[in-house]
């Protein structure tokens, strides 16, 4: 009897699911891309990044997201909403299983008409890792004012997060200018502005000191590059502010009335220069040291009072015209003695400015920005990534630009991936984006941070401002970094190099101002 | 118990209660006409988004949740009769509390009036407009985990230790100022009871450490916070306000009414207990609360603090007429109060013809405000900036705005506007989706995202298609510290902005630069005036007084105004002599005009 029973509950079981099975449709196949948002589409992903989370904006509902690879299990999400999160095992063992290799997305959605399937992409698995964490400044889309910020790390392995110093906890400095020694976390520098406790904050060599590096020559250093000896940093000092616009979508600009290079003698606790790169006739900026420790990049303008034309008899400042060119100069390590001066790329020739120049630690490129006039790309939409090959000379505009803001980069360790600061997806808060880079120089798509939430950047209404790529987490703690900074015990002031005449420095200003609440 | 003596019980608290509700009630509406939820909301400026990003952040902190959650309810002040209500009902909790921890305390049988005290110091201290609601939150929870250490007074040391341990670190979580009240309130309550029970001792010694280990490992170790923040966020001295009066006589009363009720002394049925239960005190305590609680608040009430609120609230609002009947002398003791004054004289077409019969003591000032000033106050600015269609420069200082008071509806509204006037929609559409997530500006956030994902849209929004008409179209440096250069410009580009024109002229006229008012005077035939408004006729005679002769042909001043220029020359030369005597009763006569302003103003505001 109960086997009869049984007989026939099976019987059932089987009619309905070969029912099921005949009824079911395929999904019908859509001949386009999902729209995904961060669009994640065939792009190339290091093989140590966290889950790329994303959210399908398209109608219905459910949806259905099929993740595979030639190796191993695929990852199969179900989503009510669109929000696809990736559960981080499976997404880490699929990338480790499937290093050079694609990942395949599979996206399907039910509407009136049953389930549609969307054309598939790809992600190429690059066997490049990317260095493991990101250290980036978050402040407020800042115009004249700050209150809140902090400088903070990502583990770009996971989504993990933490402050690596807030000005809660600073008697609510500015602080900026994050810079390590060829990505080491355990060298690394940065500013404190604002009042008591301002200087620069400089690990190296396992001691952390506060170290005011104005002298009688110059005024606190800015934009900082470090000798890969470790031996020294060089700085800028500039002398910046900011102006208005009244028609254009981005409003703010800056100008810089005066700047000059030094170098930080760590060791030493020296500040020295050479008329070559502190030229009064010139203004020269953003430092940075070839990999080799043989040759100083920066940019240079000629100064402020060249660009002051007359316009109907009253001088005025043509500070659209305000252009800096790449310059080279050698340099030796041994004798500290600086050689020839050379113009690497003329504003002329790029018909731009050009700023920022990071040289990629294999020596072959300059990763640059060249906008369409001033020192501060970060605040002009022309602003755009250039890369120059220093084998062959050839400069080019790279394809990961934006019609926004795209500026402030920084090399991987192993010089195959670099990150940058870009506005595209809404015009004013600037998020990093990573791309990979070839031997040859070839580019991928970039593609932004992901987070664990896919509409995060959806309302965060805040901005990533210097991003640099960090082999491994910055160990100390932030209350170090607070106390040593109000710690007048651990601050040295640099002495000037006694070959150094003083000159008028004027007073350390800051282009941001501390509110008043 | 026999129905009797429920009754009897219910005669004798009739008169609390009555006295509670005369209390609440008079409460309540000092909350609502003196102290003004909306002028607690304008100072405040809420912060509240519903996502887990902001809510993570006000987790990160000891005192961030109850800061976050007081912020969510805090956003509902701007309908003040609501705002009244959450203060009143913690206010409530309050006095049950403080009765239940009273109660059966036999030396203070008799005076039920005592509960009211520390409440009415309670409604004092709202007066100051400092986090008013986040600060009260933190005083109910550190007064309701303490009633609920007191019901555990006859445990075991042991127990009362581990709940001790417990409790005071969850509300030190929730609240560092209010963990350290609560820490001296247990301490206090214990002390009388030393004699009887000497092993109390360790739980005083105890709580004394906890106070000061607990917020010391929170800021060397657990949490990124400062020293200050550890042991006293949510006590009214994190703020640098005089609001101490008010708060140290609610300690004082709130730990007086601790100690006295913990001191146990057998009832005695004496002539003190008589007084306090004879009608007429029982009376004049049901009368005398809740007067005392309209005339305490009505006296310490910060009366400048809520009148700049209060006005800054109604030009939100675009109350303009509002704005001009709320003016006294307390606002035009405030810059940013005048220059909103001004911008509501210009909103009902009086800057022209009536501004100076508003006190312009602060010159340009008043009008437009300096850098240094804007940065303290930069959403009023960017709403006159706004108005007259300066939007980039609108954008600037919201942008100030939103750095300053963080993402407030305001903040984020008047962003989402101006993105969507400069066709940013990328930008306007980030602000939406911000504004969508704050509660009461979601219906909103929707509306103005229809226009986002379809811009013909915004054909149907008169106000907006105004401004975007008057936005100048050539590029220009802005220059906020001479105003009169933004005006002028934004008037070259666009004949028809009226409010950059009168916005100029008052400019010149505050100014006493006769030379921009001169060269800008005859524009005034494109603004459709009926006829050239009386201030600048005012001008106008001066000018051509000093001058002599003017190239202005056909610009001739009233009749009415010439005579009273003349009037008003042969006052002045009579009252010369008189000293401030004389300054008033050419101010009585002519205190409206231009002429008293150009001699006098400055000599009284000097």
């Amino acid at each position: 009897m109960a086997n009869k029973h049984q007989n026939f509950l099976l019987t059932g079981f089987g009619i309905l699911l070969l029912a099921s099975i005949l009824w079911a449709k395929e999904p019908a196949p859509l001949n386009r891309l999902p729209r995904i948002d961060p669009d994640y589409t065939d792009i190339q992903v290091p093989s140590n990044i966290a889950p790329l989370n994303f959210r399908v904006q398209e109608e219905g509902e459910p949806f259905r997201v099929s993740i595979s690879a030639p190796e191993g299990k695929s990852i199969e999400i179900k989503s009510k909403d669109g929000l696809i999160q990736i559960p981080m095992k499976k997404w880490k063992k699929i990338l480790a299983d499937n290093s050079g290799a694609s990942l395949k997305y599979e996206i399907e959605v039910k509407d009136e008409e049953g389930w549609q399937a969307f054309a598939p992409f790809e992600n190429a698995i690059s066997s490049d890792t990317i260095d493991s964490y990101l250290a980036y400044r978050i402040i407020d889309p800042a115009f004249g004012l700050w209150v809140k910020m902090g400088i903070y790390q990502r583990n770009l392995e996971t989504f993990d997060e933490s402050p690596v110093l807030i000005n809660r906890i600073t008697h609510g400095k500015c602080m900026n200018c994050h810079n390590f020694l060829r990505n080491d976390p355990n060298n690394m520098m940065m500013h404190l502005r604002g009042g008591e406790g301002s200087g620069t904050l400089i690990n190296w060599k396992g001691e952390l000191r506060k170290v005011d590096t104005g002298t009688p020559f110059n005024k606190a250093g800015a934009y900082p590059s470090w000798h890969p000896s470790g031996e020294m940093i060089a700085y800028s000092v500039n002398k910046l502010s900011m102006f208005f616009h009244s028609e254009r979508k981005e409003s703010r600009d800056v100008l810089d009335s005066a700047s000059d290079l030094i170098v930080y003698l760590i060791g030493e606790n020296t500040v020295t220069s050479d008329p070559k790169i502190s030229d009064p006739e010139r203004m020269e900026t953003f430092p940075c040291w070839a990999p080799d420790g043989r040759s100083l990049y920066f940019c240079s303008s000629p100064n402020l009072e060249s660009y002051v034309v007359k316009k109907d008899g009253v001088e005025d400042l043509a500070w659209d015209r305000i252009r800096y060119s790449l310059m080279r100069i050698a340099f030796d390590p041994d004798t500290r003695e600086w050689g020839e001066l050379e113009t690497v790329l003329s504003a002329g020739e790029m018909d731009g400015s050009i700023t920022e120049p990071r040289v990629s630690p294999d020596g072959k490129f300059v990763l640059f920005t060249k906008a369409d006039y001033s020192n501060f790309p970060i605040y002009l939409k022309s602003a755009d990534l250039y890369m120059l090959d220093l084998e062959t000379g050839k400069v080019e505009r790279l394809s990961c630009n934006s019609l926004e803001a795209d500026s402030f980069h920084s090399w991987s360790g192993n010089g195959r991936w670099f990150v940058f600061s870009s506005k595209r997806r809404d015009g004013f808060c600037a998020r990093p984006y990573f791309c990979h880079v070839d031997e040859n120089g070839k580019l991928s798509k970039p593609f932004v941070m992901p987070q664990n939430d896919p509409a995060f950047y959806d309302t965060f209404i805040k901005t990533y401002n210097v991003p640099e790529l960090v082999r491994e987490r910055i160990k100390i703690n932030p209350r170090t970094f607070a106390n040593t900074a109000h710690d007048n015990s651990k601050k040295y002031k640099a002495q000037l190099d006694p070959v150094l005449q003083p000159r008028q420095t004027g007073e350390d200003d800051d282009l941001y101002r501390p509110a008043v609440q | 118990m026999s129905e009797d003596n429920i009754k009897m019980r219910g005669l004798r608290n009739l008169p609390i209660l009555a006295t509670g509700v005369l209390f609440l009630v008079s409460f309540y509406l000092v909350i609502l006409k003196v102290i003004r939820p909306a002028a607690i909301y304008v100072k405040q400026m809420p912060v509240f988004v519903s996502t887990s990003h902001a809510f993570h952040e006000a987790l990160a902190y000891p005192g961030g949740l109850i800061d976050y959650i007081s912020s969510g309810f805090m956003l509902y002040f701007v309908k003040e009769w609501i705002g009244a209500l959450f203060l009143t009902i913690l206010c409530l909790m309050i006095f049950i509390l403080i009765t239940a921890l009273l109660q059966k305390r036999t030396l203070l049988k008799g005076f039920w009036g005592l509960p009211f005290l520390p409440c009415l110091a309670l409604a004092m201290m709202l007066t100051n407009y400092d986090r008013p609601l986040a600060d009260t939150m933190s005083l109910t929870l550190a007064l309701g985990v303490f009633w609920i250490t007191q019901q555990f007074n006859k445990k075991s040391l042991a127990l009362r230790l581990i709940l001790l341990f417990v409790l005071g670190c969850m509300l030190y979580y929730l609240t560092p100022g209010g963990f350290l009240l609560f820490l001296v309130l247990i301490i206090i309550s214990q002390i009388p009871t030393l004699i009887s029970s000497p092993i109390n001792i360790i739980l005083i010694g105890l709580a004394g450490a906890f106070a000061w280990i607990l917020p010391t490992l929170a800021y060397q170790w657990i949490f990124l916070i400062s020293k200050k923040e550890a042991f006293l966020a949510h006590l009214p001295w994190m703020q640098n306000h005089p609001v101490m009066m008010p708060f140290i006589l609610f300690i004082i009363l709130l730990f007086g009414s601790i100690l006295l009720a913990s001191i146990r002394i057998e009832p005695k049925v004496g002539k003190g207990n008589r007084i306090l239960n004879h009608p007429v005190t029982v009376i004049a305590q049901m009368i005398l609360i809740p007067v005392l609680t309209v005339l305490l608040v009505t006296a310490t009430v910060n009366k400048t603090t809520r009148k700049i609120h209060e006005i800054r609230y109604l030009a939100h609002e675009n109350r303009w007429r509002d704005v001009l009947a709320a003016m006294d002398v307390n606002a035009i003791r405030h810059v940013t109060c005048m220059t909103l004054i001004n911008q509501a004289l210009y909103h009902t077409n009086q800057l022209a013809s009536n501004m100076f019969a508003y006190p312009q003591a602060w010159e340009t000032s008043g009008l437009i405000l300096p850098a240094d000033i804007a940065y303290e106050y930069p959403l009023d600015h960017s709403h006159i900036v706004y108005d007259m269609g300066h939007v980039t420069e609108a954008e600037r200082w919201a942008a100030e705005a939103l750095v300053l008071y963080g993402q407030t509806p305001w903040v984020i509204e008047h962003q989402a506007l101006i993105n969507i006037l400069q066709e940013d929609w990328a930008a306007a559409d980030k602000y939406l989706q911000v504004m969508g997530k704050i509660g009461p500006t979601r219906e909103r956030a929707a509306h103005y995202l229809d226009i986002v994902k379809d811009p013909e849209r915004l054909r149907y929004e008169y106000r907006l298609q105004q401004l975007k008409a008057l936005r100048p179209e050539n590029n220009f440096v802005t220059s906020i510290n001479y105003p009169q250069k933004d005006f002028e410009a934004l008037l070259q580009q666009n004949p028809e902005n009226k409010m950059a024109y009168e916005y100029l002229m008052a400019h010149s006229l505050l100014a006493k630069d006769f030379q921009t008012f001169a060269k800008f005077l005859p524009k005034y035939k494109d603004f459709n005036y009926h006829r050239m408004p009386r201030h600048f006729q005012e001008a106008l005679v001066v000018y051509v007084a000093q001058k002599g002769k003017v190239d202005l042909p056909g610009f001739q001043p009233d009749q009415r105004i010439l005579q009273r220029f003349n009037e008003f020359r042969q006052v002045a030369q009579q009252t010369r002599s008189y000293g401030n005597a004389g300054i008033q009763q050419l101010k009585e006569q002519f205190g409206d005009t231009y002429w008293y302003y150009l001699i006098y103003t400055q000599i009284e505001s000097g």
